[in-house]
């Protein structure tokens, strides 16, 4: 990072072919792009997403709803082909294997065992007429020779480290006999018994009150250090972003447009969207009673994807290339941003304004 | 558990009441008089009038009915006007050959329909699967009695294969017995299949856009698993719902089928009963039936504790 920073003032677009196997990344995602078929044509809801995760990180991908960041998630997993998607180019190196060309039978063995994942949705991620004991066996008797036996026993300590309260009896329980808080501990339970190197969690407080969201993340960033895993966390929250992530990267309609690390990000946002979610954010340097700052517009469609930079329609500061060239990351100022105007006074300006 | 059962066995009797009030009512409202029937076209009206008195038919309904429903209550449902036996014995001569029936129809259906609703499931999205769905609708939507006649024609009387109609008793001889119900089981699966196999299929589809089989594969199960394990057992709850209305109408006897086949069971004995006008073995045929319905439903009902643990009953 040191490096980087002495460099400052000079911008180099990031070459997209720059991974190698044994390069230190654990996960190194490269030109991405995977589109979902509808009325008759293709439309890309993550189009050529880059970015890598080192061993022992904690990378954030945030974004709205629809900016594609879910998609990313399960294309990693390989599970997006049974939502109607489809990985059409990049590349996903994980511990030097490309994942998108591993077959269904070694990517059965990936999942659940070396990359795990924890859904959104708790109250309706478990499957409701087994226990949450045998849900959790299953993932370990999937991946090892261990006995029916073994595995439950492996069960209940797995529990007991969530912190569940009385694991013996909770095991025999189903999902419906759980509250939303303990159910997303057998969650995460479950994606880490396995003892994965990596955890991709997607949005896995978002359902859940605020005082068992913060348990949970303090229970992620526990195991993370106990258990040495690198963690792939998906939100749109840019608290649990700041509380999380030692990277974050940015997404929005469907491309990476910021990646860096978290200092980075909060206190020297470069991107015009960046900067305007940093300026949402309740409380943030703001006085009390202050109206709320919006980004002005939506999220665009996936058919409907405006020409040039897909934020132009939203941005204060667009200009004319800014409607023709789609801008490509590159990197400003200690970490890369995708805008055409990034070091553009105005831009610049906007970054005090809205930075803590 | 045990106290809901009670309570739902005790549930039986206003049903069956109610049951035995229609059926006695719309018997004694359509024309036809049974004595007349017996006695045939040429009796004198003197000799009707007095077997009229015979079987009390000159009574006041509401005579009628309070003196049926008294015998009911002491287990006796009558005499047949025409067999000369109790209706009870009647009715359970004819439970045999229905029950026969209607086990291996039921198991003929399943058989069917559980592995097509899976395999159309795995291939879906192939071609398999507008085959399997116009298999199912072919199989609800064709008529039993054109199906029956057609493989009387085809396995009775061109092929030989099969008799033609008839029943055998299972004492004596399995192969028998078997080789009777084949074609008249088959033709009740067939129908009952294309209903369970829909129901499943769907069912299962609709249980494979769930979360929890995106955790199930996220955690490294195969398709296999997931479609086996965590998919089937969840479709199998609103399946058993149709698999349990289907056992149930089996049971009650399939009018049409063992008409066809010539099978003397209780679907059988009601088209007689109401040919001959044999109120009493009518009644106690349909009061059967609904005994049946009542009776599987809350099997059913039971089932669905099993099978889902969110069930449960106090």
């Amino acid at each position: 990072m040191a490096s980087r920073t002495v460099k400052s003032r000079k911008s180099r677009v990031v070459d997209p072919g720059d991974h190698s196997v044994g390069d230190g990344k654990l996960l190194n995602v490269v030109g991405l792009t995977t589109v979902f078929h509808a009325n008759g044509r293709d439309v890309r809801a993550v189009d050529s997403v880059s970015f890598h995760l080192s061993p022992g990180e904690t990378v954030c991908i945030v974004g709205e709803s629809g900016s594609g960041k879910s998609v990313t998630s399960l294309s990693i997993m390989k599970l997006i082909e049974n939502e109607g998607g489809r990985v059409v180019a990049g590349s996903i190196w994980f511990d030097g294997d490309d994942l998108l060309k591993a077959s269904n039978e070694e990517m059965r063995r990936v999942r659940g065992r070396t990359v795990s994942m924890v859904f959104q949705e708790p109250m309706t991620a478990l499957n409701p007429i087994f226990t949450v004991g045998s849900q959790i066996s299953e993932a370990i008797l999937l991946h090892t020779d261990e006995s029916r036996e073994q595995a439950w026993n492996r069960t209940v300590d797995m529990l007991r480290l969530v912190g569940i309260p009385e694991p013996e009896i909770r095991a025999k329980q189903y999902p419906h006999q759980l509250s939303g808080g303990m159910r997303q501990r057998v969650v995460v339970a479950m994606a880490l018994v396995c003892n994965p190197k990596l955890l991709i969690a997607d949005e896995p407080t978002t359902a859940l009150d605020v005082t068992i969201q913060a348990q949970v993340l303090d229970l992620l960033r526990r195991l993370k250090r106990d258990l040495k895993m690198s963690i792939l966390l998906i939100t749109h929250d840019m608290g649990v972003a700041a509380e999380m992530a030692d990277r974050v990267v940015v997404m929005y309609a469907g491309n990476v447009i910021e990646e860096g690390s978290v200092e980075e990000i909060f206190d020297r946002p470069l991107h015009p969207y960046t900067q305007g979610l940093l300026a949402s954010i309740p409380g943030r340097n703001g006085v009390r009673g202050a109206r709320l700052h919006a980004i002005a517009g939506s999220t665009p469609a996936l058919a409907d994807m405006p020409e040039g930079c897909r934020f132009n329609p939203r941005c204060p500061f667009a200009v004319d290339i800014c409607r023709v060239e789609a801008p490509a990351l590159r990197l400003v100022d200690g970490h890369n941003v995708a805008c055409h105007r990034a070091q553009d006074a105005p831009v610049v300006a906007a970054r005090t304004s809205t930075a803590q | 558990m045990i106290g809901y059962i009670v309570r739902r066995v005790l549930a039986i009797i206003p049903v069956l009441l109610v049951v035995g009030i229609v059926v006695f009512m719309l018997i004694h409202l359509t024309p036809g008089d049974p004595a007349q029937v017996i006695l045939g076209d040429a009796a004198t009206p003197a000799r009707v009038k007095v077997l009229r008195h015979q079987l009390g038919l000159d009574q006041p309904l509401w005579k009628q009915f309070l003196t049926w429903v008294e015998h009911v209550c002491r287990g006796n449902l009558g005499t047949s006007l025409f067999y000369q036996q109790s209706v009870v014995h009647t009715v359970a001569v004819r439970v045999g050959p229905t029950a026969s029936l209607a086990g291996l129809a039921f198991v003929f259906s399943l058989v069917i329909a559980i592995p097509s609703a899976l395999l159309a499931v795995w291939k879906r999205g192939s071609l398999l699967d507008p085959i399997f769905m116009s298999g199912s609708l072919l199989g609800v939507s064709m008529p039993n009695f054109w199906l029956a006649l057609m493989m009387i024609s085809l396995f009775g009387v061109k092929l030989g294969w099969l008799p033609v109609s008839g029943y055998v008793p299972l004492d004596q001889g399995v192969g028998l017995w078997f080789s009777h119900l084949l074609m008249p089981a088959f033709v009740l699966a067939i129908q009952q299949a294309g209903l369970i196999a829909r129901m499943l299929r769907d069912g299962m589809l609709d249980v494979l856009h769930q979360d929890y089989i995106r955790t199930a594969r996220a955690k490294g199960a195969g398709e296999r698993l997931v479609l086996l394990h965590h998919a089937f057992r969840n479709a199998l709850i609103p399946t058993v719902t149709v698999i349990g209305t289907s056992l149930a109408g089996l049971l009650g006897g399939a009018v049409v089928t063992e008409v066809v086949f010539a099978i003397p069971g209780v679907g059988n004995l009601i088209v007689q009963s109401i040919a001959s006008r044999d109120f009493p073995v009518l009644t106690g045929a349909v009061m059967f039936v609904a005994l049946v319905y009542v009776l599987v439903n809350l099997l059913i009902d039971l089932l669905y504790s099993v099978l889902d643990p969110r069930v449960q009953y106090r």
